[in-house]
């Protein structure tokens, strides 16, 4: 092969066309997916990798899913080595064995070929519905380890040489309560694929596979020295954080501590995790995947947003994350719940940690998650239902400048994340939805406010419904934090309501069982402040009062501003009087 | 002597093309009065009564049809300068139209803003109300809660009233209950029901389509009001209709009603000329493309019919009322090309818009545009821009791409030229890939229709990566979707939400829905002037798997008397599963189907103009021979002959490499391939190593 310097305009044309295909590939999952949990929720991710294993390019619908599937790759080549063939279709769902992030996803690898040569990966992950876990929709607070976390999938084909392999389909889908769901959902990964291995083969007749290889290392190198260029704009030096998680499901009363050091030295960046809890009995472990995905979606949140996120950004990526602990656990540690707490966790800490060195590019913390995924049978349709109160988004937090979005989910998906549409939910479910609107007070003040939290709550129509809180953030230590002089949000509150006017604390890692005429109340946190409250314009703090997202009391004691209750005027004086007296105090 | 008008009124201009009885056309143009629309709407009419010699009211008495495209209430939204509007919903979801569903586009980039709201929060109000999923009664209305809403409606100055309950599809009681007291407490004010609007499933979809229907129907109201005065009072007796998202037109006092159909207009016109200059040669299965100086619109046309969803979106709302489906990319003349800070060009989506436009405008634009590269590769002439009208500065253009673009790349600027060409390009046939390929369906059995000023000049390049064998050019293309509009029928779309299990679904419930629509249809219909016998009715059904949450639309089979039989149920399961296939590659036979919806669309087929045919006037065109110039294909510039489109006649063949100048737009005939000159001087543009006749027949057999 030659050497020569490929045209930059042919490198730009073939970066464009890699990003359409993954795009059209998550087009596909979400047009024919069963579960809500693809189709509504979009918890899913498309990519393109070469035959080195190295991702060219992805559609992250769920950020989180996408930087471990360079783990994916890893792994898969390491299982299968030479044998793939044109044809294979590969799955799997193992966080240790498969590099899977956690095994509710599961993972479908298609291998694309020119004649006998292996030259591309379609892949397509996505979260599925059930894992034939003890759990709800995966989720399992009663486990110590990966075996009661349902089916392990290690790498396995389901086409062999584009022979189906009927007998590796059965046994997962015998194994699996909401069967015609995941079949579903597996169908239409697969289908993702093809179109991904379709459209790839198109390229590479119009282009040639010689100068589309050469191509790629150009966009891999050119993103590469974009990112560099991002990390010299950090001031260098060590930023410290801690972040912790409101327990692990078994020992209630100890936090789990994420930690990390940000090392910057001009164009290297490393995240020095030492110093980070050990590993626990509970499913809030991060595998090393997940870790470095959480860390990817860290960085490419604060600094150029355009960075592609392909193998050249990730290059210059240092991981320190000693073995054993909550952030690189080895099997057969349980970790189904770390890519909703342990990334939400691992992310406030590398933020909170960068705040130190660039402020005016970090976020304030988002909401944690903190709602069940519920399964169960529904009379009204005589099926099995699962689904994960996705309604519950909390507020996003604010950067210098901007208020947080308002409603726009747990950090792990970025805003990516679409809250299910409430009347197909109660077709769906045994639920009547009784509120859904946004959370009064709920975000954190600053100069930029934080995104609103949600008021959310149902009553259950049936009888025997399992319930799991698989996320976090009760606490005051893990409600989300401000920065630049901004203030947190409140942690969110779970409550549900019995028909004998007793009520049941969820906490979180915990099953409750649900009955006809209970009622399950959220009050999912807002976004964190950006900046002094005491400094947001008054006509500001005025239309949130107008509008009901701020109490008249809160104007006051949280932003210094003092309104009539009744004709929403503001009292001027008093204002300027009790905002200047905070300032002399500060 | 009768006339039609078809009247496009555009940011700038307002489009106007005259047809009389004997097929003749003639297009004018005059600037649009945002403020005021109808006065430059008057205008044109009295420059077109002047053109013919007549005076305005004898031109207006002689005028039969006037079919109106209107943006008003598209800028509306878009400037967020519509009506004060209330909005009410139940108790306990306030917030869910704007939540739009908790999502951010931008993924990684926390430091921008959502889209402001269209009805703030303190304008949204909820009542105590609920009905279950499965239709039954739960909370009859709280009227006294209403009634005191409404005093805080009279009082505080709203225009409009947007009512949107949950459930309301499966059984309306209480939202109708709260629309008559809303209407008959406040007659002045705009009242919009989501059960006369769009009674389907969905609640943010339906309530953002009646928000923005409220909010944006005073306005229209008044504007349709007033013109329809100003006509009158000229002594206009003929027909006024309105352009709609949906590719068909509606009667004023249904755009009164339905002002949100007129959201998504604007380019509604385009798939319906692109469908009469197809059938002129037989051809139903098309894409058609626009291409202006910011946007790229594609649609395509299956079997005489352009695609349609019903996942509209402007200004971060979502229209979910059926509109035609137009792809909208980012790419136009005006398009700036960089270099980001990976070293790759980007081209598009920013745009260098009219003002100050492309470098090579001279008015001080300083960016490197999609325009800049056209005029340096040859494509364009400086001195021929709209007909000379406008002089292009070529140093500038080479300037604003050597500094932005070939420096960058360390390339020269010609080769940045044609980066930026080909780039454009590729961007634009992605888009036209995603009506297509994405769709389920192959483009080299499409003929791609080509409209906008910057369009023919890109039209190969994208017609040649998606491997469609043919490109037809309209002459005029600029006005294309004025033409469109007097071809459009009347359209209306219905629908009701039947959510069951195929297995369970009752025939004669199905059967009844439908006769209930067209029952309506051919009310409003009839009122519109439409007999009868010119009523086509499409049914469709809106079908999934047991447990998807997305629809596949496809006919729903049934007797002419509205009879579904049990083997019409069987129809429908195996069409299903060959569209479910077809679009997503694979389908699941056996396995349970759903249905949700049952959709009408109902046509009122009115007469349309006829165009003149001119005879075939040979193959030799070198009567419009203009002159040669050097312009850049593949690798190098060419000498390449130049034409005159305006001295261009049926049957005039030129073989590529070529260029054909219209006042308007620039047609680029690439090396292999070919120019031909149909009945109607429109151009066919094919590749070389194929026969014209060939290509058609196959286009038709695939039909």
């Amino acid at each position: 092969m030659t050497t020569t310097k490929i045209d930059p305009i042919f490198r730009s044309v073939l970066a464009n066309r890699f990003d359409a295909v993954c795009s059209e590939m998550g087009e596909t999952m979400m047009l024919t997916s069963r579960s809500p949990i693809f189709s509504e929720a979009r918890d899913f991710v498309t990519a393109i990798f070469d035959a080195k294993g190295r991702m060219i390019a992805q559609k992250p619908y769920i950020a989180v899913l996408a930087g471990a599937l360079p783990y994916n790759m890893t792994k898969l080549k390491e299982w299968y080595g030479d044998d793939i063939t044109d044809g294979d279709v590969i799955l799997t769902n193992d966080p240790y064995l498969g590099g899977n992030n956690h095994k509710p996803d599961f993972t479908i690898a298609r291998p694309v070929f020119k004649g006998d040569e292996l030259v591309f990966w379609a892949v397509a992950k996505g979260h599925h519905v059930d894992t034939g876990a003890q759990g709800v929709v995966g989720y399992n607070p009663t486990a110590a380890s990966i075996f009661e976390e349902g089916l392990r999938i290690p790498p396995v084909k389901l086409y062999k040489s584009g022979r189906f392999n009927r007998s590796v389909w059965n046994l997962i889908l015998k194994n699996i309560r909401m069967e015609f769901m995941v079949e579903g959902d597996l169908n239409c990964q697969i289908g993702a694929t093809k179109v991904g291995e379709r459209k790839l083969k198109r390229s590479m007749s119009m282009y040639g596979m010689d100068v589309m290889e050469q191509a790629i290392e150009e966009i891999l190198d050119s993103t590469e020295r974009h990112m560099r260029a991002e990390i010299a704009k950090i001031p260098d030096g060590d930023y410290e954080a801690e972040r912790y998680m409101d327990h692990d499901g078994f020992d209630r009363d100890k936090m789990v501590k994420v930690k990390v050091t940000v090392r910057v030295r001009g164009e290297e960046i490393t995240f020095d995790f030492t110093g980070s809890d050990p590993q626990v009995r509970g499913s809030i472990n991060s595998t090393i995947g997940n870790t470095f995905s959480t860390v990817c979606l860290a960085l490419f949140t604060t600094i150029d947003p355009e960075i592609r996120k392909n193998e050249g950004a990730m290059r210059c990526i240092n991981i320190v994350a000693p073995e054993g602990t909550i952030v690189n656990c080895l099997e057969p540690a349980a970790c189904t719940s770390c890519t909703i707490c342990t990334t939400s966790t691992i992310c406030e800490a590398v933020w909170l940690a960068l705040s130190q060195a660039v402020p005016h590019l970090t976020q304030a913390a988002w909401a944690r998650w903190s709602a069940p995924a519920t399964m169960g049978f529904n009379p009204r349709t005589g099926r099995l239902f699962g689904d994960i109160h996705f309604m519950c988004k909390g507020g996003a937090g604010a950067t210098l400048g901007f208020d947080g979005w308002d409603h726009l989910g747990v950090i792990s998906c970025a805003g990516g994340l679409r809250a299910p549409d409430p009347e197909l939910h109660e077709l769906v479910t045994p639920y009547t939805v009784l509120q859904y609107e946004y959370l009064q007070d709920s975000a954190g003040p600053g100069k930029w406010r934080g995104g609103m939290g949600t008021a959310y709550s149902w009553r259950i129509d049936a009888d025997g419904i399992l319930s799991d809180n698989f996320g976090d953030g009760l606490r005051a230590e893990t409600a989300p934090f401000g920065i630049a002089g901004g203030k947190g949000a409140n942690p969110s509150k779970l409550v549900v309501r019995r028909t004998d006017g007793s009520t049941e604390d969820p906490d979180v890692h915990k099953y409750v069982t649900l009955n006809t005429g209970d009622v399950y109340e959220i009050e999912e946190a807002g976004g964190g402040g950006y900046g002094d409250p005491f400094e947001r314009p008054v006509e500001r703090v005025l239309d949130d009062v107008i509008d009901g997202l701020v109490s008249v009391e809160r104007a006051r004691t949280d932003y210094g501003v003092i309104i009539e209750p009744e004709s929403f005027t503001v009292d001027a004086a008093g204002t300027a009087k009790l905002r200047s007296r905070a300032g002399q105090q500060g | 002597m009768g006339y039609k008008v078809g009247i496009d009124v555009g940011g700038t201009f307002t489009d106007f093309l005259l047809v009389d009885e004997k097929g003749n056309f003639n297009l004018f143009k005059t600037l649009s009065t945002p403020k005021d629309p109808s006065i430059g709407v008057m205008d044109g009419l009295g420059e077109i009564a002047s053109f013919l010699g007549s005076s305005f009211e004898a031109f207006l008495g002689e005028l039969e049809l006037i079919v109106h495209g209107t943006t008003i209430t598209t800028n509306a939204v878009l400037t967020r300068k519509g009506g004060k509007t209330a909005f009410i919903t139940t108790k306990g979801f306030r917030d869910v139209l704007n939540m739009r569903r908790g999502l951010r586009d931008r993924q990684y980039d926390g430091r921008y803003n959502p889209p402001p709201p269209i009805v703030k929060r303190r304008d949204i109000f909820t009542v105590e109300e609920r009905v279950d999923c499965q239709g039954a009664m739960v909370t009859p209305l709280n009227t006294k809660e209403l009634e005191s809403l409404i005093g805080k409606i009279k009082d505080d100055g709203y225009e409009a009233v947007g009512v949107s309950t949950l459930f309301s599809f499966l059984n309306p009681e209480n939202e109708r209950l709260m629309g008559s007291m809303l209407r008959e407490a406040l007659p002045d004010k705009y009242v919009s029901l989501s059960s006369e609007i769009l009674p389907q499933v969905r609640v943010y979809e339906r309530n953002s389509t009646v928000a923005l229907n409220a909010y944006v129907g005073p306005i229209l109201s008044r504007y349709i009001q007033q013109a329809q005065k100003k006509l009158l009072d000229g002594g206009f007796k003929g027909n006024l209709l309105i352009m709609q998202s949906n590719g068909g037109v509606m009667s004023p006092e249904m755009t009164s009603r339905f002002a949100v159909n007129t959201l998504l207009s604007g380019p509604a016109g385009g798939p319906v000329a692109g469908l009469f200059f197809g059938s002129i040669h037989g051809l139903g299965n098309l894409i058609t493309v626009d291409m202006g100086g910011t946007s790229f619109d594609a649609c395509l046309i299956r079997n005489g019919r352009p695609a349609i969803t019903i996942d509209g979106e402007i200004g971060g709302y979502r229209v979910a009322l059926p509109t035609l489906y137009i792809e909208t990319i980012g790419a136009g003349g005006g398009s700036i090309a960089s270099v980001d800070a990976a070293g790759m060009l980007q081209v598009g989506p920013q745009s260098a818009g009219a003002d100050p436009g492309p470098a090579c405008y001279g008015k001080g634009g300083t960016e490197a545009t999609v325009t800049d590269a056209d005029l340096i590769l040859g494509y364009l002439d400086p001195d021929y821009f709209h007909g000379g009208d406008m002089k292009l500065d070529k140093v500038a253009a080479a300037k604003a791409i050597e500094e932005n673009v070939a420096r960058k790349l360390g390339v020269s600027v010609n080769e940045a030229a044609a980066g930026i060409y080909k780039m454009i390009n590729i961007n634009m046939a992605l888009g036209v890939g995603l009506v297509s390929v994405a769709k389920g369906y192959d483009p080299r059995y499409l003929a791609l229709v080509v409209a906008g000023g910057a369009g023919p000049i890109h039209a190969a390049m994208i017609a040649k990566d998606q491997d469609i064998p043919l490109i037809l050019v309209p002459r005029g293309s600029s006005v294309f979707c004025a033409a469109g509009m007097l071809m459009s029928d009347l359209k209306h779309d219905y629908v009701r939400t039947y959510a069951v299990e195929l297995e369970k679904a009752d025939r004669n419930k199905i059967g009844e829905i439908c006769v209930e629509l067209l029952k309506e249809a051919v009310a409003t219909l009839s009122a519109e002037g439409i007999p009868e016998a010119n009523i086509v009715a499409e049914f469709k059904a809106d079908m999934r798997y047991v447990g998807q949450f997305n629809e596949v639309g496809v006919s729903l089979p049934m007797s002419s008397e509205r009879v579904v039989r049990e083997q019409d149920m069987g129809y429908l399961v195996e069409m299903f599963h060959q569209r479910h296939d077809a679009l997503y590659g694979y389908s699941m036979p056996g396995a349970p189907t759903e249905l949700i919806n049952i959709r009408l669309q109902a046509m009122g087929v009115t007469a349309k103009p006829a165009f003149k045919p001119s005879p075939n006037h040979g193959a030799d065109a070198s009567k419009a021979l203009k002159n040669n110039r050097q312009v850049f294909f593949d690798d190098g510039f060419i000498n390449t002959p130049v034409y005159d489109g305006l001295t261009l006649r049926h049957g005039n063949m030129i073989f590529g490499p070529a260029i054909v100048e219209e006042p308007t737009t620039t047609i680029v005939v690439p090396p292999g391939y070919n120019l031909a000159c149909d009945p109607y001087d429109n151009y066919l543009i094919y590749a070389k190593n194929r026969k014209l006749d060939d290509i058609i027949n196959e286009l038709k057999a695939k039909m």
